[in-house]
């Protein structure tokens, strides 16, 4: 029946050496063209997943299947895997390691041994498509740190892989720059990419997400859609989540029948407002 | 001065082919490393300030900064090297510390500083016209041991990330008195050296897992940015290292005669 996951995780258990953190049990199907949001407080997990999906993680117990085949974890595999899944860091710094921009966005291509004249269209390609090809010859320690971030964004847009793994995209950037990242994830979305972002903007969430996973203290509470999620008053409470701000509008406008109904976005909360007037 | 490197990225001469930039400093370094005429070296000197300032357009202050370092172990080193123990032609005497500086001691302190100033000046000319990244290029294609090279190049990278945590840690202790007294500054300077270190520790695994995720497979391969030779550039080169040597040649046979 889940032919079309790319990746499946099977009752995943990861401890780290130090046994100061542990994932339990995580299952966690990615299909294609899905739009993933993994929420959670800080420190409930949600980067040891990310790193579990990337293969950079070996989990102790429980299978990765990646197209339905039990991961091994060999280099070949990995190098696989990884080509189909990349991930962007919440710190620029850490992942941005070459002096200048123009070598950090080809580094990525370069280790798929593609033709150096396909990955110099790749590289220029993606700085175009985030406006960033007047800093290819900067610097990178003279850039700001949105600049960085946008950096990051071309390196692993270059590597042109199926699923794109977001690790807190907007964190600490200024309004015009999330505004760039939001952006980006629509032109993701309509490229039909795979996309698994961890966030704390719950608004965004609910708009952009089709699948919402709820983890807390290294366990996943609950998967469904955005709707299955924000109607239930009981797990947001749990797990500390507010209820987005287009629902609690919604709620307080409309006593019938709310979950078939509810506005996805700002625009289509304000046609209700409309036709209540 | 330690964002030093970014004036390479402003110069006008930043479009030409590193390898040009590259052979002119090395080249002209080797041949101005024979002179034995103050002239000839105050002339390279002299021109090559020139080519900095008007061709690469680096402000004249900034030179002139950059050019202070060097100065600060040229002059006390040219001025100690000057005193020798006191002869019959000296110009000046010193004869309760048996010191003197004869004519012969003083041209050569002076030849001494002018080359040492006409090498520095070409190296500068390398640093401020040419960025790191390139310099390593030529490295690369010069067949230089890859390991050192990809040491070098992430050097350069961390050691900016490292200056700027660093700083942090500084502002940070500051704000909250961490330096107000001596024993705290002690203490102070004590965490932050510790904490440096376990910061870094726990940032290069991190910077290895981002390694990882985008297939790295132990060795640094990047696109390099494609340069176009000019004919001008080159036939200056040439005209400028064939007179230098024609200015060597000269010298030593004025020095015979």
């Amino acid at each position: 029946m889940n032919c079309n996951n790319i990746i499946e995780l099977k009752n995943i258990s990861f401890q780290y050496p130090d046994e100061a953190f542990s994932l339990e049990n995580i299952s966690l199907q990615i299909k294609k063209g899905e739009k993933i949001v993994i929420l959670g407080e800080n420190g409930a997990g949600k980067s040891t997943l990310l790193l579990l999906l990337n293969g950079i993680l070996k989990p102790q117990h429980g299978d990765l299947l990646f197209y339905d085949k039990k991961l091994n974890f060999s280099q070949k595999e990995l190098f696989q895997l990884r080509k189909t899944v990349q991930l962007v860091f919440q710190d620029p710094e850490i992942q941005i390691f070459s002096g200048s921009v123009y070598e950090e966005v080809s580094f990525g291509p370069m280790n798929l041994s593609l033709p150096l004249d396909v990955v110099k269209n790749r590289v220029e390609k993606s700085l175009q498509t985030l406006d960033i090809l007047h800093l290819k010859d900067k610097p990178v320690h003279l850039l700001s740190f949105g600049q960085k971030k946008l950096v990051c964004f071309a390196s692993i847009l270059a590597m042109q892989s199926e699923i794109v793994i977001f690790d807190e995209p907007t964190a600490s950037l200024d309004q015009r720059h999330i505004d760039l990242v939001l952006n980006f994830m629509e032109y993701l979305s309509t490229n039909e990419k795979t996309i698994v972002i961890t966030t704390h903007d719950i608004d965004f969430a609910y708009s952009f997400a089709t699948k919402i996973v709820l983890i807390k203290d290294g366990k996943i509470i609950k998967t469904g859609s955005p709707q299955e999620i924000f109607f239930d008053n009981d797990i947001l409470q749990k797990i500390n989540i507010k209820k987005p701000l287009i629902l609690e509008i919604f709620e307080k406008l409309n006593k019938g029948d709310i979950i078939n109904n509810a506005p996805k976005n700002k625009e289509e909360l304000f046609k209700i407002i409309e036709e209540l007037l | 001065m330690i964002y030093f490197d970014k004036y390479s990225y402003f110069t006008k001469l930043k479009n030409t082919h590193p390898a040009e930039k590259f052979v002119f400093s090395v080249g002209s370094i080797i041949i101005a490393s024979f002179s034995k005429s103050i002239v000839l070296s105050f002339c390279v000197f002299f021109t090559v300030s020139l080519l900095i300032v008007f061709f690469a357009k680096i402000k004249l202050t900034v030179y002139l900064k950059s050019l202070s370092v060097p100065l600060y172990f040229l002059v006390p080193s040219c001025i100690v090297l000057a005193f020798s123990s006191i002869k019959e032609h000296s110009i000046i005497m010193l004869p309760f510390l048996n010191l003197a500086i004869s004519h012969k001691s003083l041209i050569n302190s002076i030849f001494l500083l002018f080359k040492s100033l006409s090498i520095v000046s070409l190296l500068y000319f390398l640093i401020l016209t040419t960025s790191l990244t390139e310099i390593l290029n030529i490295f690369t294609k010069l067949k230089f041991p890859k390991l050192l090279i990809e040491i070098a190049s992430l050097t350069y990278r961390f050691i900016f990330i490292l200056l700027d945590c660093a700083n942090n840690i500084y502002i940070s202790q500051n704000s909250r008195c961490g330096y107000g007294t001596i024993k705290n500054s002690f203490k102070s300077l004590g965490y932050l050296i510790t904490n440096l270190f376990s910061i870094s520790l726990q940032k290069s695994n991190l910077i290895y897992n981002s390694l990882e995720s985008r297939c790295y497979n132990g060795e640094f391969n990047f696109l390099q940015k494609k340069y176009l030779f000019s004919l001008k550039n080159i036939l200056f080169i040439v005209i400028f290292d064939v007179i230098l040597i024609l200015g060597l040649i000269i010298s030593r046979l004025k020095n015979i005669l």
